[in-house]
């Protein structure tokens, strides 16, 4: 797997910030776009889709594909995101490690894997079916979990690595999820890093979230918290970056302050 | 010469021709249209850094909207006021080289106090501006946004000459011959005529397919924004004046000396404007829903927070 483009600083697109993220075009490198949200043929979100490709390079994001499904991969929706995917034709796409349907049922949550050789071997073979569909690279995010499934092998860190080896896929390094499932279920940042193909990260996440009885909540509805932004230095520091993306979803504040975290994202990553 | 008297149409049975003319009549007003409004396959979705105001305005209802946007631009840099639904300039030291040279123009317009459908009809100001706009003009032009007059007229002659060529032709050609019964021809050739002329007439062909579609997604992407029309004007508030450009005065909501501005220049639209709410759209005064229904499918926007949804369960 090798992604050469470079795309900067960019953005989670959400429609409640549209008019003022065109007004701010020149501050927003890139655009990523929740991909399930344009696979029908609906005609709004098809113009909107096209007045974006128009105007920002795009990465498309998806939530719903289950990679982690021991019964495979649902490939109406494949070949949904396969020709959405062709039709944007972007430097790679992205998916979260995880499985959101299980006995043909959604169940409307990115969902954690037990941490195995069996859970490997069910992923890796998913995502080979989806590789023979999209030629364009896919690169997997890291999810928040509340609890850890018992029996696993392998820490979370050489699960990731070791479905990113055998795929040749990217990652998406969720700087956020990473600092809460730390926290969380207190392990230690560096030694997951030193156990992650860093070489192999293209893309990060960050936004912020909240404390709930001393757990935090990965909510995407606050200001990135310094730890995060700590974080990030830390891993731009050790690795090449090819873009990085403010998750914001709920709880959204006026574009300035968006425009503070996009900037801040920039001065950390330039001067990596 | 023979090829002029001898040839498949001065031949051609009547009723025949008639057919073939028609269909000639509709190709050359389908080229006619598609050469003046476009193709519609380029979408004119790329959107400039900073849109103008003064050129949108113009794209979507020329020197009357600019007119409206400049008037806006001067009372929110405090030149101009509205008192006694009068649009006059403000008492006041004006530093007038701080001025765009439209809004120059508007300004020594007003050196007495006038009311709004002077700023809608007056021919000075309109010649004034019109000179000032053509800049935005050639721009829109350029774009492909707009058709120029002397394209619409070519292209609008050439077609008409073509109809009225062939059916001139085939008409001396039949009395010529001794067949008197060429009314249809001539209807024929009249309405076509007709036809063409609307299709190319500069007011009807003023805005290309691309240059619609680009208002409708000027209209789509900005939406959502709030334009200052609700406090004193102090300062130049560029997203009202885009507003303004893009939506006109409608359905502004705004307070004060605004609201006395919007009042001056949607009076005469009153009647329309509860016609229209009566008839179809069924929307509310709000400049944000009068624009996301224009869509058809304001319902689907809210999908947006839905998406986000991955955040919330570990995304």
């Amino acid at each position: 797997m090798n992604i050469e483009q470079q795309l900067g600083i960019g953005i989670g697109y959400r429609e409640q910030f549209k008019s003022e993220l065109f007004l701010n075009k020149e501050t927003v490198d890139f655009l990523e776009i929740i991909g399930d949200r344009y696979l029908d043929s609906n005609q709004y979100f098809q113009e909107e889709l096209e007045l974006l490709t128009a105007n920002f390079p795009l990465i498309p994001h998806f939530i719903n594909l289950s990679l982690g499904s021991a019964e495979g991969i649902d490939t109406d929706y494949l070949k949904k995101l396969a020709k959405l995917i062709n039709k944007i034709n972007p430097p790679w796409w992205s998916e979260h490690l995880c499985f959101s349907k299980a006995g043909g049922i959604d169940i409307g949550h990115l969902s954690p894997l037990p941490h195995t050789k069996e859970a490997i071997d069910i992923i890796c073979r998913n995502i080979k079916q989806v590789q023979s569909y999209i030629d364009t690279p896919l690169i997997l995010e890291n999810i928040t979990y509340m609890v850890e499934i018992p029996g696993g092998e392998m820490t979370e860190a050489q699960f990731i690595g070791e479905i990113a080896e055998k795929t040749n896929c990217g990652l998406l390094l969720d700087i956020t999820n990473l600092y809460i499932n730390s926290t969380n279920h207190g392990y230690d940042i560096d030694q997951f890093l030193s156990q992650l193909p860093l070489e192999r990260v293209v893309q990060l996440h960050f936004v912020g979230g909240y404390s709930h009885d001393g757990i935090l909540i990965d909510s995407h509805s606050e200001a990135t918290p310094l730890e995060v932004w700590q974080l990030m230095e830390k891993v731009v520091s050790i690795t090449n970056i090819n873009g990085v993306i403010l998750e914001r979803d709920e709880n959204i504040p006026p574009f300035t302050e968006l425009l503070k975290e996009l900037d801040r994202a920039r001065s950390i990553l330039v001067s990596s | 010469m023979d090829i002029l008297v001898n040839n498949p149409i001065s031949h051609m049975y009547g009723p025949y021709f008639l057919v073939f003319y028609g269909i000639v009549i509709v190709v050359t007003g389908i080229g006619c249209k598609v050469i003046l409004q476009g193709n519609g396959l380029d979408s004119g979705a790329e959107m400039p850094e900073k849109p103008d105001p003064y050129e949108i305005a113009y794209l979507r209802d020329g020197e009357k909207a600019v007119g409206k946007v400049v008037c806006l631009e001067l009372m929110q840099k405090g030149f101009v006021r509205v008192k006694d639904k009068r649009i006059e300039r403000s008492p006041q030291l004006y530093n007038v080289s701080s001025l765009k040279p439209i809004e120059k123009t508007f300004f020594n317009w007003l050196e007495h106090s006038r009311v709004a459908s002077d700023v809608k009809y007056n021919f000075e100001l309109k010649k004034g501006l019109s000179e000032r706009c053509e800049i935005y003009k050639q721009s829109l032009i350029s774009s492909g946004y707009l058709n120029s007059e002397q394209k619409s007229y070519l292209v609008g002659g050439v077609s008409a000459f073509i109809i009225l060529g062939l059916g001139s032709y085939k008409l001396i050609s039949a009395i010529s011959r001794g067949h008197y019964n060429v009314m249809f021809l001539i209807v024929m050739a009249i309405a076509g005529t007709i036809w063409i002329g609307y299709i190319s007439c500069p007011l009807y062909s003023r805005i290309t397919t691309k240059g619609k579609q680009y208002l409708n997604n000027l209209k789509e992407t900005f939406s959502g924004l709030t334009g200052n029309l609700e406090v004193a004007p102090t300062e130049p508030d560029y997203n009202s004046s885009l507003l303004v450009s893009i939506f006109d005065l409608d359905n502004f909501k705004a307070s004060g000396d605004y609201q006395d501005f919007v009042d001056l220049f949607v009076f005469k639209s009153t009647y329309a404007s509860s016609y229209s709410s009566n008839s179809s759209s069924g929307c509310s005064t709000s400049i944000s829903c009068g624009s996301s229904c224009s869509s058809g499918s304001s319902c689907g926007s809210s999908c947006g927070g839905g998406c986000g949804g991955c955040g919330g369960c570990g995304g």
